[in-house]
């Protein structure tokens, strides 16, 4: 962020999003990010007749690397003139790189790197911000995975005594039919107030499938996970 | 993205599926509880907390009392499959300007 001379990560996004000096060129913003400096960058170029990716030979390849405290991606083509050329990564539109990262079909960064197609917006797994979380229902189905597991123990004998087995069933169950009374309050108030939510019909199936044996242990797991992360760009 | 977005739906729709298909088959069969398995053992005490039984150690069920399991399971199974099928409906509904 601080080479593309911005503050936030929104704004790393506008720069790529529709309108911005990198317009669509997502698979761009992907390299930077997997990147280290040094690491070889690989990118093959469509040149309109249809790409032929040849693993072994790249039309050009290059690396990040710093220079007077700016990031500057460093290439030479390998294969038409052998010529290249270091240009600023801030000021990528300055330069001619606007047919070039336009022309560009794959990138590769390492040499074991995935293929990355350019005009692809890539997502990160990363956890929710603290306020989109339902903390409530992610301490329920904490709570009810831990029940379970107690269970599971029983059933499995690394814990002696049916009866603790039972007991944490009793409280799994209980602990179930609440998260169903707060996922019903959700979508109902999401009803009431004509706003209903993609998560409140995810938190609803969850609960209600919760209620399962054994499968509801998986449920709550994913709804767990679903909870707290979310795939960003 | 929005085919991401569509992903928790798919997977309790085919959660959904196979806990209804497999209450269905505990109906049918009752032979299937097998005591000695941890995965009916799970829902031994499964049954135990929502039917009061007094819990022991054989992890026993008798073929009515699974086949009783079995209808439950089958029931939330397709109340939790009619739920998410409607709410997908809605939220079609609702995309539409």
């Amino acid at each position: 962020m601080q080479y593309l001379g911005v503050t936030t990560w929104d704004e790393v996004l506008a720069i790529f999003g529709e309108g911005g000096a990198m317009a669509g060129i997502w698979g761009y913003l992907e390299a930077l990010h997997q990147a280290q400096l040094g690491t070889p960058i690989s990118v093959w170029f469509d040149d309109g007749a249809g790409l032929q990716l040849n693993i072994h030979q790249p039309n050009m390849i290059g690396l990040f690397c710093e220079m007077n405290g700016e990031l500057m991606f460093s290439g030479t083509f390998i294969d038409w003139s052998g010529s290249g050329g270091s240009w600023v990564v801030g000021d990528i539109d300055a330069v001619n790189a606007s047919w070039m990262l336009g022309a560009a079909a794959v990138f590769q960064v390492g040499s074991l790197g995935n293929y990355l197609d350019p005009h692809q917006q890539y997502s990160h797994l990363k956890f929710e911000d603290a306020e989109d979380i339902d903390w409530v229902g992610a301490g329920l189905d904490i709570a009810s995975i831990a029940a379970d597991a107690v269970s599971f123990g029983v059933g499995g004998r690394v814990i002696k005594g049916v009866a603790v087995g039972a007991k944490a069933q009793d409280i799994g169950r209980v602990l179930n039919w609440i998260d169903v009374g707060h996922s019903f309050g959700d979508a109902g108030q999401g009803i009431a107030s004509g706003n209903l939510s993609v998560d409140d019909g995810k938190s609803l199936g969850y609960s209600v499938l919760g209620l399962v044996p054994i499968v509801g242990t998986g449920v709550s797991a994913v709804s767990l996970l679903d909870n707290v992360l979310e795939l960003e760009p | 993205m929005k085919q991401l977005l569509i992903m928790p739906f798919l997977f309790l729709l085919i959660v959904g599926v196979l806990a209804l298909i497999w209450g269905r088959l505990l109906w049918r069969f009752p032979s299937l509880y097998n005591p000695e398995s941890i995965l009916y053992r799970q829902v031994y005490l499964w049954y135990v907390a929502w039917f009061r039984k007094e819990a022991d150690e054989s992890f026993s069920l008798r073929d009515d009392e699974v086949v009783k399991a079995g209808r439950l399971i089958f029931v939330i199974s397709a109340f939790g499959l009619l739920l998410i099928i409607l709410f997908i409906v809605l939220l079609e509904q609702n995309a539409q300007p």
